[in-house]
């Protein structure tokens, strides 16, 4: 694990990050969380139902189901896959889950590694398991969207249809 | 009922008319100036730091905007009152964070408008705004 990140996380709420790869890859900042993150969103914070503290799509309902997140990504294109294998063409974002809450996102970058914001912590690049246990629960719900460059030619061929 | 000249203060309001004016011996609403902010002393200043960094300790790694809020430590310096206002004011505009909450329940004001939800810099400066219009030094 990078040393950067010593001093910065609780490793019993991270019990494969010690002995990770992960490397930080931002400072620290209680600007925007996990969620807006993966969401594309680096300007503000997303949770349910957290008032004026964070924002939350309006159409979508506020309590922090499982379903209520996957509606949240559906606003920004995502829809459900199967896993978290890479696929051309797609970026993927995973909620960890424990129970039916959700407690945390990743998305997934071009290599197939993942990024993460740590609450209010640093970003990390990691692999899908290294942030897994009793903070955040598993990698269990998966999404996919087009990325920009496949997006826009799905969306030539649809307007030549 | 309208609201009492001191939570009217805390609201935001400055511009009194002579019946809401407080009736303190001869003073009118012209003359009427409003209370300076309680000060912290040195104990609710040392208590707010010990909480403040308990707190940031303690939901470092925290996802869920409502745990962040609802957190033990936080409660407790709302529960400090009004002389911690300054503080949290200062502490906002040094690094913006999930102050809109404690400030909220402390002063019943809420100076920011719906489409800052989550703009946690946005946020501070409508609160800095705000202390700055109660004549709050912070």
């Amino acid at each position: 694990m990078d040393s950067a990140l010593l001093g910065e996380v609780n490793f019993v709420n991270f019990p494969h990050l010690e002995a990770s790869l992960a490397r930080r890859t931002s400072d620290k900042t209680p600007r925007y969380n996990c969620i807006a993150w993966a969401a594309g969103d680096h300007r503000r914070k997303w949770w349910p139902n957290a008032g004026k503290e964070a924002f939350w799509p309006h159409s979508v309902a506020g309590n922090a189901t499982t379903a209520a997140f996957v509606d949240a990504f559906r606003t920004k294109g995502y829809t459900e896959c199967a896993d978290g294998t890479l696929e051309p063409g797609h970026e993927k974002v995973a909620l960890y889950v424990d129970g039916n809450a959700v407690r945390h996102a990743a998305r997934q970058l071009v290599d197939g590694k993942w990024t993460s914001k740590l609450g209010d912590g640093p970003d990390i690049e990691h692999e899908i398991l290294d942030v897994e246990g009793p903070l955040y629960g598993k990698a269990t719900v998966f999404l996919k969207r087009e990325t920009g460059a496949a997006r826009s030619t799905s969306e030539k061929k649809r307007k030549r249809r | 009922m309208s609201e009492s000249p001191a939570l009217a203060y805390a609201h935001g309001q400055d511009d009194w008319s002579d019946e809401e004016a407080p009736k303190g011996g001869e003073q009118t609403a012209a003359e009427w100036v409003a209370p300076a902010w309680p000060e912290a002393n040195e104990y609710i200043q040392t208590l707010f730091h010990e909480l403040h960094m308990a707190w940031t300790s303690e939901t470092a790694c925290e996802s869920n905007v409502r745990a962040i809020i609802g957190n033990t430590e936080y409660r407790q310096i709302i529960g400090l009152g009004p002389p911690v206002v300054p503080l949290i004011i200062r502490e906002l505009v040094r690094e913006p964070n999930h102050w809109h909450t404690a400030l909220n329940a402390i002063t019943r004001a809420d100076p920011v408008p719906p489409e800052h939800a989550g703009d946690l810099d946005a946020i501070a400066r409508d609160w800095a705004r705000w202390a700055r219009l109660q004549g709050i030094d912070y």
